[in-house]
């Protein structure tokens, strides 16, 4: 003890924490307008801002092969001209109120959204629904979009790391929407017109299966007011369900029954990029949450064992992560690295071991005791901003998750045992199964990666 | 200071700011040390990310790796980052684990130079060659950037202004590095009177100043060298516009043009904030609507101000939409129409109604910006170690509103003149 009465500060090992503090979901509340479209709303105090995601079908994952990048094409169009305003109209009327309206498109669903002041959500809101529900698709304005998004297509020949991820899908997943990236290929982009254009949209705007998340300073019913004034009159008009030809998502076969290598040709290239991986499970998955487990030791987070022996042990890397994308259907199991071409054999090699390993052992107690408290620890992280509350929200109503979910997700990742881990890793990963995509210099990287499968050598591009 | 703000300084020299934030169950710590990239010497850059990179090999106390095995047992995340003018260090943790973010801070701070290796210095020499050839290397237009430093910033005389070289470094001197350099610059420049630490979040003032000072008061202060002598941001830049073309292996043509102005938190930078949002933010800025819209040359474009000490680099990025017929060609006319800009507004300044939209995005995203704690704790961090004054992020916005139309065309006029323009192109590898 020291002069004041306290212990002396012993730097030998760290401190014994305080009583923790719970942290909980914060509540919210989910409504069927009059258009039978959900209204979900979580009122955050204080914060000023209000946050607002119409979330409506046209998604990527209803593309076909002819008509690749079609979703994507028309979400970028919305905003891009209405009924009421030209596309130049439209941007400033967001812009003088300090905001954009920002237009999107993930596999499962589209988007349209603003972050706004409180004080202009009704203003924001009328722009958020003139985009969904009018937009004018002006011949003009798709073929403005056709020439930036085959820029962008060209744009991505060059990218190593983009030439990665498309090569990958394209390897795993044969002919379904997922092979294919969100924007499309030069063919279907030149291809598509207008009239394929307004009549996804217009299939689209289903007010039945549209969602409309608000997160922020919602003042007392204020924002529901708004709501009620300026989107749903606009959704009414459209109070339908999205009926749509159900899209099969799971590739077939399932993955390539051996392991295969792609190196993607980059003469010259200075280092080479790596995906490793192969189709995963869908989002409603019972597996998902011990899926989530096994992979923060796999590679979901800094002291994962990938990080720690390709990064720490061996300085092949910045860096390497492995992530289950959770879709619809079966979105991919991948591990992402980029190493030095010299190392690109060895890092393959160390790879596979350790996704041999999980499905031979179970984790030690403490790798899962930390793996377990990591991610629960973390969870509040997302809730600080009305932007993180908001995307939690998206996920429940995209993959129609319970309404409890985040309160019961910690004791699902707490009640993961190591048999678990080693369960779902058995069931779901298929080290023997690997694809493998190198986009490098192929002269170097072909004897360096001989032997770890079925090879073949793709130009860039 | 606001409420839930207090500023305190330590026997040793150590600031630390304390904000009080509850809505969450979470603490951020975050520490600034103030030096970067600039502290280097010509033959010796990179010097201060590689020494970022060893700060998370362990200490007297804490193993090797032991860091973040530590923060993410708890359920914490941690990172760092070097830039020009600091290096930071931060972790978010459960509040009731704040404590044993003090132990690691001080720790590495305190009883660093026991723990290093040989062997771990070397293992980080390739991590860091790797992030290297990751961010810069096999990048399309990697070393574009660097190179527009080079010719804004390269003296005539050799001797370089200390934002001439890249905070990564060149390769040839991360393969020259050596543990003693690294050993050298621990002991010159991480000293507590060197450093800010910021906790933000759910935390109680009072108990954590005499924490802090359980942890961090008995490490010694040093003498801290002086700082670089530098010219005015007037003088900085070319005499007489330079202008390079670099070939490398992308698809878009690219053209990048820079020019110096005075550093952040001066009258000049946050006037010329406003001129790069008023530039091409937003679809109604003016090289988007003109260049990307109307016209179609451009797919993209971008202005930046770096938020840097010294000085900063004010800079225009524009990638054409097309490589066809002729790159060089294509790009040339996408430069001469930035330029035409650009002397537009040294001209007759920025119309009322542009000013009025940059204002108002930009007080969007400062509120924005305050909501997630350990970006609030960076920036209490930033404020303090640059104007001594945390609350400066607070009274930032109004700073904006007071910037005029006037002020905007004055700084144009005198910063952005041709002649001190530094300029890359990038054209595709024939």
């Amino acid at each position: 003890m020291t002069a004041n009465g306290r212990p002396a500060l012993d730097r030998g090992r760290p401190p014994v924490p305080g009583p923790s503090r719970s942290c909980s979901f914060p509540g919210f509340e989910v409504d069927e307008l009059e258009s039978g479209a959900r209204l979900w709303t979580l009122d955050v105090q204080g914060c000023g801002l209000v946050t607002v995601v119409l979330l409506m079908p046209g998604g990527a994952e209803l593309d076909t092969p002819e008509r690749a990048g079609l979703a994507s094409f028309t979400a970028g169009l919305r905003g891009a001209g209405t009924r009421g305003r030209d596309a130049l109209e439209f941007a400033a009327a967001a812009e003088d109120l300090g905001t954009t309206i920002s237009t999107s498109c993930g596999w499962e669903n589209a988007a349209v959204g603003t972050t706004i002041g409180s004080g202009d959500v009704a203003a924001g809101l009328e722009l958020v629904a003139e985009a969904a529900a009018e937009p004018a698709f002006l011949d003009e304005e798709v073929e403005r979009r056709r020439r930036r998004r085959l820029a962008e297509i060209e744009r991505r020949r060059s990218d190593p790391s983009a030439q990665a991820r498309i090569a990958f899908a394209r390897a795993i997943y044969g002919n379904t929407p997922y092979a294919y990236p969100a924007i499309g290929d030069r063919r279907t982009t030149r291809t598509i017109t207008r009239e394929d254009i307004a009549g996804f949209h217009a299939r689209a705007l289903a007010a039945g299966s549209c969602h409309l998340i608000a997160v922020g300073e919602l003042g007392n019913g204020r924002v529901r007011r708004a709501i009620e004034e300026t989107v749903e009159p606009q959704l009414r008009l459209h109070a339908r369900s999205f009926e749509a030809a159900l899209t099969n998502l799971e590739p077939s076969p399932p993955s390539p029954s051996a392991r295969r290598v792609v190196v993607v040709d980059r003469p010259g290239a200075a280092q080479t990029e790596l995906r490793i991986g192969h189709s995963g499970v869908p989002k409603r998955h019972p597996d998902r949450v011990r899926l989530q487990v096994a992979n923060s030791i796999l590679g979901g987070k800094f002291m994962s064992r990938l990080n720690l022996t390709l990064r720490e042990k061996h300085g092949y890397t910045y860096g390497v992560s492995s992530a289950f994308d959770f879709r619809r259907g079966p979105g991919p199991f991948v591990i992402s690295t980029a190493v030095a071409n010299d190392a690109a054999g060895a890092a393959c090699r160390k790879t596979i071991e350790e996704v041999e390993r999980m499905c031979a052992e179970q984790p030690s107690a403490a790798e899962l005791d930390d793996a377990r408290n990591y991610m629960v620890g973390v969870f509040p992280y997302t809730l600080q901003t009305i932007q993180g509350l908001s995307s939690r929200l998206q996920t429940l109503a995209v993959f129609d998750l319970d309404r409890d979910e985040y309160d019961r997700w910690p004791e699902r990742v707490r009640a993961t045992s190591g048999q678990d881990v080693l369960e779902v890793c058995r069931r779901h990963l298929f080290p023997e199964a690997l694809t493998i995509i190198a986009v490098g210099p192929a002269d170097e990287l072909l004897p360096r990666l001989e032997g770890l499968g079925t090879t073949e050598v793709q130009a860039a591009g | 200071m606001p409420e839930h703000l207090e500023q305190h300084e330590l026997p040793n020299g150590m600031r630390v700011v304390l904000h009080e934030d509850r809505r969450l169950p979470l603490a951020a710590v975050n520490v600034w040390y103030h030096v970067g990239s600039k502290n280097e010497e010509t033959g010796r850059t990179g010097l201060a990310h590689l020494f970022e990179h060893m700060l998370f090999q362990g200490s007297a106390n804490v193993s090797e790796n032991g860091h973040f095995e530590h923060i993410q047992k708890v359920g914490g995340v941690a990172n760092g980052s070097t830039w020009y003018d600091r290096t930071n260090y931060y972790e978010t943790l459960p509040a009731n684990h704040l404590e044993l973010g003090l132990w690691l801070e001080s720790d590495r701070m305190g009883f660093l130079l026991e723990a290093l290796t040989e062997e771990k210095f070397q293992n980080q020499l390739s991590v860091v060659m790797n992030e290297r050839l990751q961010r810069v290397n096999n990048q399309p237009y990697g070393l574009a950037g660097e190179r527009l430093s080079e010719l804004l910033y390269r003296r005539p005389n050799g001797a370089n202004h200390p934002y001439a070289w890249p905070v990564i470094g060149y390769m040839d001197d991360l393969e020259a590095a050596t543990l003693d350099s690294v050993e050298d610059f621990f002991r010159t420049w991480y000293r507590p009177n060197n450093a800010v630490l910021t906790l933000a979040g759910d935390i109680d003032s009072e108990a954590a100043l005499e924490q802090i000072l359980r942890y961090f008061g008995e490490i010694p202060a040093g003498a801290l060298p002086p700082a670089p002598t530098v010219e005015p941001a007037c003088e900085i830049g070319p005499r007489g516009a330079t202008r390079e073309i670099l070939e490398d292996s992308i698809e878009l043509p690219r053209c990048y043009s820079a020019w110096c102005v005075d550093g952040y938190g001066s009258d000049d930078w946050y006037a010329g904030e406003l001129l790069a949002m008023i530039l091409s933010s937003g679809k109604m800025s003016r090289l988007h609507r003109d260049l990307v819209y109307e016209r179609q040359i451009a797919q993209s474009i971008s202005t930046v101000i770096l938020p840097t000490e010294i000085c900063a680099t004010f800079a225009i990025i524009a990638t054409c939409q097309n490589r066809e017929p002729d790159p060089l060609a294509n790009v040339e006319a996408l430069e001469r129409a930035v330029l035409e800009h650009v002397e537009a507004i040294r001209s007759a300044g920025p119309t009322a109604e542009e000013l009025e939209r940059a204002r108002r995005s930009l007080l969007l995203a400062h509120h924005d910006s305050r909501q997630d704690l350990a970006l609030c704790a960076d920036r209490l961090s930033c404020a303090a170690t640059y104007f001594d004054d945390p609350s400066r992020i607070f009274s930032e916005p109004e700073r904006l509103l007071q910037v005029d139309r006037e002020q905007v065309r004055d700084l144009a006029r005198r910063a952005l003149a041709a002649e001190r323009r530094a300029a890359i192109i990038v054209v595709p590898e024939a």
